[in-house]
């Protein structure tokens, strides 16, 4: 037995009727709401697919960009860049290489 | 007639029931009889599926510089259809897609021989014109709506063209090679192109040694899009992740290469040679710190190279040492005890072998020679004294464990490696001359190897270009490859000091700010043979050494060993007025910067 059934048994006909009427209304309106939110998420991530195919496009290019940077900058660190600067701004190859001894003595014991 | 309403239902039913099994039937037809077909036109309408291009790997220097990186090039097409004026779109891409005229190398003022090969003598207008109708051809095919014009062109040629907004004209992604060193270690590198499908491939060098590192693996991705394209997410998708290719990490030290590079081109020019190598490596694990040879080519421009220049001279090219090979010899006689440093050869004058007569190089004989001062007086007869003593067999027993006669293995695509005879093959008129460097053959990666040997305390270490393999947030080391001991300490010590004796005797004459330091080092002068005798002008002249050669007991350890070579020298034949003072003007600054100081 239902709670339905406890409560009104004097007047069971008209309540079994609205428990039937009920039951239906409750399963439609929830099949609705799914339906309804099915719509709105497929809706939206149809629009997010075209968001996540600008951002796609977005990485290859900041990546294509870094690429692009890194051999900038690998061209303009690199020795023959360095070798043709220097020499343009005046700077010209040591003519010898004199060694010091870094331990050069203050002072020593006599004996 | 009336017709009861039973029956009229019964009607209704039938033709109801008919209705729906003739339903049932298109339905059964469309979704089970034609259900792969129609599921096949209804994917290639939403399913889109792409490559996913791998980035091929960097060669990186020591410092993890890059000597070669991939680089963003574009493929320029044209729609042929769409193509409004043909003969003005062309004369506007020819001009922008003509390659620069090669620039026009200098000669040297002293011996008139040319330190670069002039290939192309073309202006710039030819250039242009000889373009404009290669891409007229194009144009004019019949039967094709899409052509490939020109593949590889840069970034700043596609947006010139773009700016020109020409109907018809499109561009696909590609990759490129960039080498921010120019031509620097060229031959060590090798280059990138085209395999018989049409993909890179890496030929000579690294670039053709690991070529299947460096490549990686292509990926592939497909989705389902929208009628937009854009990528619908709840739909089906498939993913095969592209994997980039590995970097190589290699012991390449660019001060070393840059220097070595530099030295070789003015002594090249300065003694008038036609051309020349120089191999440097660190004795104790075989990394080769620096590889050049001149004449070279510019990787980035291959297709207009002369194609001999893609061998590496350091490693495919052989030669006969001379006198630098005569350090094995006597090594190995030393070693081998059958030669003591104390022994005396009489050495009085030329020496006779069968039917020849083998002198000095300058016809000055010492009689009474120990094996330090045979080193020091590079004396041939006294060579021969040595090496009879040694007999073929152990003779060539000590020069296979030196590694001469096999490949040294190094990482590069190209090595080639004389042969020795076999021991059947050899007369005492062979046993003679290979104790001085004649009638053997080796290649400059062989003689560093060897000589390294003895700069690291007898042990072989195999040359190594590749220090190790970088990926996606990992490194893995590539393990050096050391080999057996060739000479006990006693004979490294031994061979050592005359190699130091021999440097010392001219030290003066090469080099004179280098005085203090000790180097151990030996010249060679080779006449080269051709057709059977040997060419009387012509010489290949090197100089092998290593610094600082260790003193005795001192557990110290040599830097470095390096060779220079030089081919025909037209200024002296002779290597101590070529080759070595080369190898003295590297060394002076390549000291500082490894940290070796005079005593």
């Amino acid at each position: 037995m239902t709670k339905f059934k406890l409560y009104t048994l004097g007047q069971q006909s008209s309540n079994v009727k609205f428990g039937k009427k009920g039951l239906w209304i409750v399963i439609l309106s929830f099949l609705g709401v799914v339906f309804a939110g099915q719509l709105i998420v497929s809706s939206v991530l149809a629009g997010k697919g075209g968001e996540l195919a600008v951002l796609q496009n977005r990485t290859l290019d900041l990546s294509r960009q870094n690429q692009y940077l890194k051999q900038e900058l690998a061209s303009q660190t690199s020795l023959l860049s360095i070798e043709a600067v220097s020499r343009k701004r005046g700077f010209v190859k040591p003519e010898s290489t004199v060694y010091i001894n870094l331990s050069l003595p203050v002072a020593s014991i006599i004996h | 007639m009336v017709i009861s309403s039973n029956v009229r239902i019964k009607i209704l039913t039938v033709f109801f029931l008919l209705a729906a099994v003739l339903l049932l039937t298109r339905l059964f037809n469309w979704q089970v009889v034609k259900a792969r077909e129609l599921s096949r036109l209804g994917a290639s309408q939403h399913q889109t599926t792409s490559t996913v291009a791998a980035r091929r790997g960097s060669i990186l220097a020591s410092d993890g510089f890059p000597l070669a990186s991939a680089r963003e090039a574009w493929l320029v097409w044209a729609s042929l259809k769409e193509i409004k004026d043909s003969q003005k779109v062309t004369k506007q891409l020819a001009t922008l897609l003509a390659p620069d005229p090669e620039p026009k190398e200098k000669t040297s003022t002293q011996s008139g021989v040319l330190t670069d090969a002039i290939l192309d003598e073309r202006t710039k207008e030819e250039l242009i014109a000889e373009e404009e109708e290669r891409i007229g051809r194009l144009f004019q095919k019949e039967d094709v709506v899409w052509v490939p014009i020109k593949h590889k062109i840069t970034k700043e040629v596609k947006e010139k063209i773009e700016s020109l907004d020409i109907p018809g004209i499109g561009f696909d992604l590609e990759e490129d090679r960039a080498y921010p060193e120019g031509t620097m270690s060229a031959q060590v590198l090798g280059f990138v192109g085209k395999d018989t499908a049409g993909s890179d491939k890496g030929y000579f060098g690294l670039e053709g040694f690991y070529d299947l590192t460096l490549s990686g693996t292509r990926g592939i991705k497909s989705w389902e899009k929208d009628a937009s394209g854009n990528p619908i997410l709840v739909g089906v998708s498939r993913n095969i992740v592209s994997m980039e290719g590995l970097s190589l990490k290699t012991h390449i030290d660019r001060t070393v290469q840059f220097t070595i590079e530099k030295h070789l081109r003015e002594g090249i020019e300065k003694y008038g040679a036609n051309g020349g190598t120089v191999i440097v490596m660190r004795p104790q694990d075989g990394a080769i710190l620096g590889m050049a040879s001149y004449p070279s080519f510019d990787p980035d421009n291959f297709a207009s190279s002369d194609k001999s220049l893609f061998t590496n001279p350091g490693i495919g090219d052989s030669f006969e040492p001379g006198s630098i090979f005569k350090v094995l010899v006597m090594a190995a006689a030393l070693d081998s005890g059958i030669v003591k440093p104390e022994d005396k050869c009489e050495c009085t004058g030329p020496h006779r072998v069968a039917e020849y007569t083998i002198r000095t190089s300058t016809d000055k004989y010492y009689p009474g020679s120990t094996p330090r001062e045979i080193i020091k007086n590079s004396d041939n007869v006294g060579m021969i004294w040595a090496v009879e003593k040694l007999g073929t067999d152990k003779l060539l027993e000590y020069l296979y464990r030196f590694g001469i006669g096999r490949p040294t293995e190094v990482d590069l695509q190209g090595e080639a490696s004389p042969d020795l005879r076999d021991r059947g093959e050899w007369t005492s008129v062979d046993l003679a001359t290979s104790s001085f460097g004649q009638g053997v053959a080796v290649t400059p990666i062989q003689m560093v190897q060897a000589v390294g040997a003895i700069a690291n305390n007898g042990r072989l270490a195999e040359p190594q270009v590749v220090d190790g393999i970088v990926g996606q947030g990992w490194e893995q080391d590539v393990k050096p490859r050391i080999g057996e001991v060739v000479l006990q300490n006693k004979a490294v010590e031994q061979i050592t000091e005359m190699m130091v004796g021999a440097v010392d005797y001219s030290l003066a004459r090469w080099s004179k700010p280098l005085t203090g330091f000790r180097i151990a080092g030996k010249t060679g002068t080779a006449q080269i043979p051709i057709e059977g005798h040997y060419d009387k002008n012509k010489t290949i002249a090197s100089f092998v050494g290593f610094a600082p050669a260790p003193q005795e007991g001192s557990g110290q350890a040599a830097k470095f060993v390096m060779l220079v070579t030089l081919r025909e020298p037209t200024s002296s034949p002779w290597a101590d007025a070529t080759a070595a003072p080369v190898w003295f003007r590297i060394a002076e600054d390549i000291f500082p910067y490894f940290g070796i100081q005079p005593e």
